[in-house]
């Protein structure tokens, strides 16, 4: 059915009517002017015609609610319906329009028809990012300050999540351990499922079973370089990285050039965590070597020592 | 046309609006596509909605149709704004909301420029999320003129250093496609000589910037869902504790892993190519033994063996 009998019509014939009029509108408004409600003439309160079209107006409104997210809200002290002001407005929507169509997220329940950003063209995409699939489940759980339960590392954890985030390219959750009594970062793809077919994150608890703590900071807690919390006593390194080698160095590790020369380049950086630095440093191969200070020499010396001698 | 239920009604009209709305423009065709009708039936349906009609209190009849289009050539365009998501007081479904968080933080992440109307959108996203998320794509330096070669047609003339490639090597490539995934960032391009094209990772650019030969990227490049580099997989077998396991450098694959008792485990791990077996080797601590393939021991002794040259 098509024309102006069709419901979806005379619905969003209502929207447009509330959105061109600029002010709240009357019940008799609505039946003189919209066609679909339009009735001969005048209408009297408590009449069947009234309640008719007052029924009438009320389920639309439910429609636009339900299937647009527009909200004709009905006052009942004067008796007359307004539109609420919108979530976005469309320079935000266009922004976020903007970020879907760049941006393209894998890993959640595909869109209704219609969500926001959900007919971005895919040709236009540069990012694909995939958030992982406990993801949403854990949001919700933030959302609500409900507490869970999940097996990760072969040890039940009661945690109680503040954040999600990513460091490189795996998400983390970041949250209270409760029997640590200490903040912890656990990876998602780590969390294992402990009978088949269940979910991986148990309710430990009801909504609004803790607060956040205020000086929780997000940024920090997804940090997860080890030079960056590390316990070493902290020491200034000075590494010789080959000229091509330089960029990957300074991205992988941080540190500032000191000396550059044709067949070399010196950088030193702030070291926090010996055994993480020495692995990195190894990652390069030939073409980086510690030279100083002396005890992250004998750091990396002594364990290619023990292994260059096994036998 | 069958008459449709008011819900599948709302469904097509609401996904070939925001069709519309996102792709700016959209062919008939393809938005009935989309929806599940022929054109003939979607443009019945949308022809309506275009031209809502209603009177104004004196009764002057009013056409609210300035702000879709359909044109004469079967397109379908918002010509401002589509004023019906304009009036969408509801925040969206916890999903969509999620999935809009994660794109715009990830935008704002690498953005160049201020993005207020992002930020205002991001602020009102956090809260109905209510999950703090923490979200980066890192922009790598070259990445400015790798985008530009691509949306100017142009070739690239870069210094990369490929994996595991002592030092860097000029090359000149034709653009295909610019791309983040897995956390990099990728330039798809044509070597000037040769005639399949590569992923170059843009964060192996050592230098960058902009060749001489003009070149239309082709317009159906796609994304690639994964790189098969089944060819260069080598496993080994440790046996080590699980936290040696699981502080094994990255990447990795862990393709079986079976308990020894007393808190270790033997575990088969998987690495892509020379470099990177090489590496894993050398950063394993002294008592993880490398039980097989015995080439594995000794690759582990001389690699050591060679580094230490340089401490001595």
């Amino acid at each position: 059915m098509t024309g102006r009998d069709a419901p979806a019509e005379r619905i969003l014939r209502l929207a447009a009517y509330a959105q061109w009029k600029r002010e709240s509108v009357t019940l008799d408004d609505i039946a003189r002017d919209v066609p679909g409600y339009t009735h001969g003439g005048d209408l009297v309160p408590g009449t069947p015609e009234w309640e008719r079209v007052r029924k009438l107006v009320a389920r639309d409104i439910r429609d636009l609610h339900d299937h647009w997210g527009i909200d004709l809200a009905y006052d009942e002290g004067d008796h007359r319906y307004a539109l609420r002001a919108p979530f976005f407005t469309a320079d935000e929507r266009a922004a976020l329009i903007a970020a879907a169509t760049t941006v393209a997220v894998e890993g959640i329940d595909t869109p209704g028809a219609g969500a926001l950003g959900s007919a971005v063209d895919d040709d236009a995409t540069q990012v694909v990012l995939r958030v992982h699939g406990l993801a949403g489940t854990l949001r919700t759980a933030i959302g609500t300050r409900t507490p869970v339960r999940f097996l990760h590392d072969d040890r039940t954890r009661h945690v109680e999540p503040y954040a999600l985030g990513t460091w490189r390219t795996h998400w983390y959750l970041a949250g209270r351990d409760v029997d640590e009594g200490a903040l912890r970062r656990f990876r998602l793809d780590r969390i294992e499922t402990a009978e088949p077919g269940a979910s991986p994150i148990a309710d430990d608890g009801p909504p609004g079973a803790y607060e956040i703590p205020t000086g929780f900071d997000a940024a920090a807690a997804f940090d997860l370089d080890p030079n960056v919390w590390g316990d070493d006593p902290v020491v200034r390194a000075r590494a010789r990285v080959d000229p091509d080698h330089v960029d990957a160095f300074r991205r992988e590790l941080g540190g500032e050039v000191a000396e550059r020369a044709p067949d070399a380049v010196t950088i030193e950086l702030d070291v926090r965590h010996y055994q993480s630095f020495r692995n990195r440093l190894l990652a390069f191969g030939p073409h980086a070597v510690v030279l100083a200070p002396p005890v992250l020499v004998d750091v990396v010396r002594a364990h290619l020592a023990a292994l260059a001698g096994g036998s | 046309m069958p008459a449709l239920s008011k819900q599948r009604h709302f469904e097509v009209l609401r996904t070939a609006l925001a069709l519309a709305e996102e792709r700016t423009v959209v062919e008939l065709e393809d938005a009935a596509r989309a929806v599940g009708l022929d054109p003939t039936a979607l443009r019945d349906l949308l022809a309506p909605v275009l031209y809502l009609e209603f009177r104004t209190g004196s009764h002057d009849l009013v056409s609210e149709s300035g702000e879709f289009l359909l044109t004469e050539d079967g397109r379908l365009m918002v010509t401002e704004r589509h004023w019906l998501r304009d009036l969408a007081a509801a925040p969206p479904d916890p999903d969509t909301a999620l999935r809009l968080l994660v794109s715009g933080l990830a935008m704002q992440s690498f953005a160049t420029e201020p993005t207020p109307d992002l930020d205002r959108a991001l602020r009102k996203l956090r809260e109905l999320v209510a999950a703090q998320l923490r979200i980066t794509v890192e922009a790598p330096p070259q990445l400015p003129v790798a985008q530009q070669a691509w949306r100017d047609g142009r070739s690239l003339r870069f210094r990369y250093l490929a994996d595991g490639a002592a030092a860097a090597t000029e090359r000149e490539a034709v653009p295909y496609r610019v791309y983040c995934k897995w956390g990099h960032w990728y330039y798809q391009g044509r070597q000037l000589d040769e005639t399949e094209p590569k992923q170059f990772r843009v964060d192996r650019m050592l230098q960058a910037e902009l060749g001489d030969v003009a070149f239309d990227p082709p317009p159906d490049t796609e994304i690639p869902d994964w790189f098969d580099l089944s060819a260069h997989e080598q496993t080994v077998t440790l046996r080590l504790t699980r936290e040696q396991l699981a502080a094994l450098p990255r990447p990795h694959r862990v393709e079986r892993e079976s308990p020894l008792g007393a808190g270790r485990v033997e575990a088969d791990v998987t690495v892509i190519g020379d470099r990177r077996l090489e590496y894993l080797l050398v950063c394993l601590d002294p008592d993880v033994e490398v039980a097989a393939p015995a080439t594995a021991r000794e690759l582990q002794h001389t690699h050591a063996a060679g580094l230490l040259d340089a401490y001595d």
